[in-house]
């Protein structure tokens, strides 16, 4: 029988992992939603977040400005994508356009590989972060419980941007109807290219958050690309807060499950996916028929 | 020169040729009705206009100048406006978020408290979400997104389509009100009594071609076009 | 008004086709010999390979390789190539048929190393049944997506609940090399050359399946899945039942791919089942060229050869994997079809169409009258054909269609017509088995139909043909054709993917309605490059080669110009015979000129029914046209 403090741990483990799952797959499902595309370079952009803001770390020994820069390399690097490549793909099929995001999705790993070598970096916690924190019996590393926080405060900021601003009112009725909101005065294609660089934005600011807690790999992105796949199905596909839910409910998953077995946590995963392929396929909050 | 003149356009669906050479214009303040049997291309040339459907030869002119090249959002800009067939009120925000975003790239909207009062139904239900307001309702929000843009010529596509005859006659008075205050209307319908009873002028589409003009008297007097075209006489 | 053939279309463009006339062809002498031709040059480069490559620089190790990758390909090509369905989890099956198999021969379990890689592929038959079914129940996206994640799930189910049997992350070393016990002699089969020959054994047997396959019936239904999956279903197939199969098949291929990856490397590796060894399989088949069988072999020999060569050029070596990367997405921007099909384009665009498109055989046979499948045996003489008996639907509040009746009769050819938001599309639907009512029921000359979907209505004997063409854009006039004749002649399903497409039953039916639509001329002729009107007609033709006996159009003269109205107004005439037809359209002069029996529906109801003069005098009918009657009242 697992000990209290061990189930407390892996719950918050679960949150904060939950969390930053749902900070990424939101990017993803935003950009799913308005522009019909499912980026399968995702899991690249999340991993250039993180080496950029290592790099900025390593130079200015400010950990918010190292997540500031991870977040800005993956924002310039999704505009790039946007402008340069997917502009042409629009017209084109999904399968298409699945396979141009994941080639692009090599290269970039190829480059990151080829700036910093394929040994595991790793980040050290910021001094404000070291330590632990006390939650009644349980002793929790510090900076976990920040990452919790921070992933939090931001999926807040986000709800908040498109909830509550102009932006995220034409991504809300675009991921709707984006030809009306054509017509309606609005020049999507502007906004199309927002909402990618956000998206791309959203996976590389938690790359650089999560990265003083997991070693860096350039092939780290494969696990984060799958994941996100996997709560943006279960979520459902288009679904801001069908991300939120499914990011938490994986995270917790993969952490309390590990207690019983840690090569059981992915199985596990997969498991309550293919749960909800065969009893809800548009995912827990999809619209339905929503390819 | 008119406010809008359309130069024998063709339209297509794909491959699919549903306008041929189709030719109208429109003047300042006027109210157009444009008819025909379903299937004819009243919609069709509402979205051509817009720029919802591909033109492949003839013109557009909006004050003289061509529009046929330009995106919708260009065409908005310009202060062109569709209501479309659908009504497509974004279901999934507000009555009050739907007027704010056509009102955003607006030159020179209108106030919501302007648009509350030429509506009041909508006031009441201003929080409510697109998807949860009636049919009627929907209709007049789409029209009132119009209005809060202040557009120059608004087009109507089927605006009393599916609605009940009490809803038709409000509907109606407020068309009648938009057109008393000088906005240009194009409104395509199938209900031709009520069409006839808002337009300056009226033009007849069928199968794709532009097949008749004139005014609503010469219209009424015209037994033999109003069955051939608008009825079931072939 | 033109004067109408019978049986034909005259028209600018169209053929008059009589028994016997076939148009002018190409030679048909040797056409058998030629259609064997891939397999023959592909045998003989396997042949040639050994003798040949290696002065480019190529080792049998590598070449041994590259065909393991190409018979892994095989598989994934006619799912995904040909199917449509991109699966990034195809590691699964290679990784599950590989260990079975290493296993089977590391704990001697089983001596015969023919009968591990057997039961090595029926496993991951097994799995792919399994994964298969899960997965397909989604589309597109959603369909890639969980591949993706399914994959990776083996992945993880390897390392751990299984690794006492798969060595974790050492896999399993110390596969025994192959040898072959025929009776009085021993083969061993040592690695190099003798392996290359063995592992080519299986691939240019896995080729010529996979070549039968795509030539025969279940080949050309897959090629329709992918083209336009809905028409497919409608005209006849249940098509999840051929994805599953295909799925299944592409999953053994992996499977005894995997299998003979053990044997080849003495070594069954864990990474086979990763995300990077699917994807692997995607870029080479993508760059290589999908739907050409021989993609993946080309794309393989690509990303090995280009992996090797850029290892010898010092500096470059590290950089492999980036200039690959590079390389695929040019080649998927720039080559939509990959370097084979870039090649096949090439060919297609200076020789105007590929030989492979011509079916010289199939057009020589003789046209003779489209048969119709003959009436169910349960039926009443004089009873309705089709019949619905107050049926409506309800969306929520709105009543969309409400207590309808209508009866079509036998030989009848009867419109409906109403203005719009009458409810015309919904009512059409549930008429046509696909919608289910809210209330009321559908009859088919009394079996009940009500609901019951698309395939089963067209298996019945109905069919309609839609008011937006749904064609198979890629494929010529005849293999559209085909794809409704092969529903009617092998029903919903069956697994005869061995067997050869061509039939006298097949193409004698083909070309009688080809002929039926006046499209003789254009049988070759792939549809994506034919005029708007054309497609007009092959979308009836497709309709009227189900061998339907009652008909649906919807809208059929839609965005067609006058003189093309005219032609189909005289083509919809002349098909009458032995088939009864209900016409949706707005094109009045039509209507009157084709109906016998005009119902009217306004608002959801049916407001008049009766003969064209009939309707036309009905003053209730002009008041709906005309803007709604002022004392009438919605339900």
């Amino acid at each position: 029988m697992p000990s209290m403090s061990l189930f407390l741990s892996q719950l918050f483990n679960g949150l904060a992992t939950g969390l930053l799952l749902a900070l990424i797959s939101t990017g993803l499902t935003i950009i799913y939603g308005t522009l019909g595309v499912i980026n399968f370079a995702h899991g690249a952009l999340f991993v250039v977040g993180a080496y950029a803001g290592y790099t900025v770390y390593g130079i200015t020994d400010s950990f918010v400005l190292a997540i500031a820069g991870g977040a800005a390399m993956s924002l310039a690097v999704g505009l790039i994508i946007e402008r340069g490549l997917m502009r042409q793909y629009y017209s084109r099929p999904p399968e298409d356009q699945i396979l141009v995001t994941f080639g692009i999705g090599i290269i970039l790993v190829e480059i990151v590989r080829s700036i910093y070598g394929g040994v595991s970096l790793s980040v050290d916690v910021p001094a404000w972060g070291q330590g632990v924190a006390h939650i009644g019996s349980l002793i929790y590393p510090l900076y976990r419980l920040q990452a919790l926080g921070i992933a939090a405060a931001t999926l807040l900021l986000l709800y908040f941007i498109l909830y509550r601003t102009s932006l995220g009112l034409i991504v809300r009725a675009g991921i709707e109807d984006a030809e009306m909101v054509n017509a309606l005065g609005i020049n999507v294609k502007r906004t199309f290219l927002l909402v990618f660089g956000i998206g791309a934005m959203a996976a590389g600011y938690a790359g650089m958050v999560d990265a003083p807690i997991v070693t860096l790999l350039p092939d780290m992105g494969h696990r984060v690309l799958v994941d996100s796949f996997v709560v943006v199905v279960i979520g459902g596909v288009g679904s801001f807060p069908g991300a939120i839910i499914g990011g938490i409910i994986a995270g917790v998953i993969l952490s309390l499950t590990s207690i019983v077995d840690p090569a059981y946590s992915h199985v596990m995963l997969f498991v309550v996916m293919a749960l909800v392929l065969i009893l809800r396929p548009q995912g827990l909050m999809g619209q339905e028929g929503r390819e | 020169m008119s406010l809008l003149e359309v130069d024998k356009i063709n339209s297509y669906y794909g491959d699919s040729h549903i306008l041929f050479d189709v030719s109208m214009r429109v003047e300042e303040h006027e109210v157009v009705a444009l008819l025909g049997r379903n299937g004819a291309g009243k919609s069709t040339t509402l979205k051509s206009l817009m720029g919802m459907v591909t033109v492949k030869s003839g013109a557009i002119r909006h004050n003289g100048v061509e529009i046929q090249q330009l995106p919708p959002f260009e065409r908005a800009a310009l202060g062109i406006q569709l209501v479309p067939e659908e009504r497509r009120v974004f279901g999934s925000i507000s009555v009050q978020e739907n007027l704010q975003l056509a009102a955003m790239t607006a030159d020179n909207p209108r106030s919501l408290d302007e648009i509350y009062e030429s509506f009041p139904r909508l006031a009441e239900r201003k929080r409510n979400r697109g998807k949860q307001l009636s049919g009627g309702e929907q209709q007049m929000l789409a029209i009132a997104r119009a209005m809060i843009r202040n557009a120059g010529i608004i087009f109507l596509d089927e605006p009393f389509e599916g609605l009940a005859p009490l809803i038709v006659r409000d509907l109606i008075a407020v068309c009648r009100k938009l057109a008393d205050a000088g906005n240009t209307i194009v409104i395509v319908e199938q209900n031709v009594r009520a069409a006839l009873s808002l337009a300056d002028r009226c033009y007849i589409i069928n199968n794709g071609h532009m097949v008749y003009e004139g005014t609503p008297n010469d219209l009424h007097g015209n037994g033999e076009i109003i069955e051939r075209y608008l009825g079931v006489k072939a | 008004m033109s004067t109408v053939h019978e049986g034909a279309v005259a028209a600018h463009g169209a053929d008059q086709q009589t028994a016997g006339n076939a148009p002018a062809q190409h030679s048909i002498h040797g056409g058998g010999m030629r259609r064997q031709l891939p397999e023959m040059i592909v045998g003989l480069c396997l042949i040639a390979a050994p003798f040949v490559l290696p002065y480019l620089g190529m080792s049998p190790d590598l070449l041994t390789r590259i065909l393991i990758w190409g018979l892994f390909g095989l598989g994934f090509d006619l799912l995904f190539g040909y199917t449509g369905l991109l699966s990034f989890g195809q590691a699964a099956f290679y990784g599950t048929g590989g260990f079975v198999t290493a296993y089977l021969l590391t704990a001697g379990l089983v001596p015969n190393m023919l009968v591990a890689l057997l039961i090595g592929t029926a496993v991951a038959s097994v799995a792919g049944l399994v994964i298969g079914y899960l997965t397909l129940r989604r589309t597109g996206i959603y369909f890639a997506m969980s591949t993706l994640a399914f994959g990776e799930m083996f992945y993880f189910l390897q390392n751990s609940s299984f690794k006492e049997y798969t060595g974790g992350e050492n896999g399993i070393a110390g596969v025994p090399p192959p040898q072959l016990s025929l009776g009085f002699v021993d083969i061993h089969i040592s690695s190099g050359w003798p392996m290359y020959w063995f592992v080519a054994f299986f691939f240019f047997i896995g080729y010529l399946i996979a070549r039968r396959i795509v030539r025969s019936p279940f080949g050309a239904v897959l090629k329709a899945i992918r083209g336009n999956p809905k028409r497919a279903m409608a005209l006849g197939h249940s098509i999840q039942s051929y994805k599953l199969t295909v799925f299944v098949v592409a999953a053994a291929y992996g499977g005894l791919a995997g299998g003979l990856l053990g044997i080849f490397q003495s070594y069954m590796p864990p990474d086979a089942f990763s995300l990077d060894t699917s994807a692997q399989l995607v870029i080479q088949t993508v760059m290589g060229g999908a739907g050409t069988l021989l993609g993946p072999l080309l794309g393989a020999t690509i990303w090995l050869y280009l992996y090797e060569g850029l290892q010898r050029i010092g500096e470059l070596g590290p950089y492999w994997k980036l200039i690959l990367g590079i390389v695929f997405v040019v080649l998927v921007t720039v080559f939509r079809h990959g370097v084979a099909g870039a090649m096949l384009d090439f060919v297609r665009a200076r020789r105007g169409r590929l030989p492979a498109d011509i079916d010289a055989d199939a057009s020589a046979k003789v046209s003779s009258e489209l048969s119709i499948v003959p009436p169910l045996a349960t039926s009443r003489p004089g009873a309705p054909v089709l019949e619905a008996r107050g049926i409506g639907k309800q969306y929520g509040g709105l009543k969309a269609v409400s207590d309808v009746n209508f009866s079509l009769r036998e030989g009848e050819l009867h419109g409906v017509i109403g203005p719009n938001g009458a409810g015309k599309s919904t009512f059409f639907a549930m008429l046509a088995g696909e919608l289910p009512t809210t209330t009321g029921k559908v009859y088919f000359r009394g079996q009940e139909i009500t609901g019951i979907g698309v395939t089963a209505v067209c298996q019945l004997g109905m069919s309609k043909s839609y008011q937006i063409n749904q064609l198979f854009e890629h494929l010529t006039v005849r293999q559209n054709v085909m794809i409704p004749v092969l529903a009617r002649n092998r029903g919903k399903f069956r697994n005869d993917m061995l067997k050869g497409l061509h039939s006298d039953a097949l193409d004698e039916q083909v070309n009688a309605a080809i002929a039926l639509v006046g499209l003789s001329s254009h049988a070759d002729t792939i549809v994506s490059e034919m005029a708007y009107g054309e497609k007009r007609r092959l979308e009836i033709g497709l309709a009227l080669a189900t061998g339907a006996n009652v008909l649906l159009f919807d809208e059929p003269l839609a965005g067609l110009g006058p003189e093309e109205r005219v032609l189909v107004v005289g083509l919809l005439k002349s098909i009458r015979r032995g088939r009864s037809m209900v016409i949706v359209e707005h094109d009045m002069d039509a209507m009157f000129e084709l109906a016998e029996r005009i119902t009217v529906l306004y608002e959801g109801c049916k407001l008049a029914e009766g003969t064209p003069d009939e309707i036309r005098r009905d003053s209730s009918v002009q008041a709906a046209y005309l803007g709604g009657m002022d004392d009438h009242e919605p339900a």
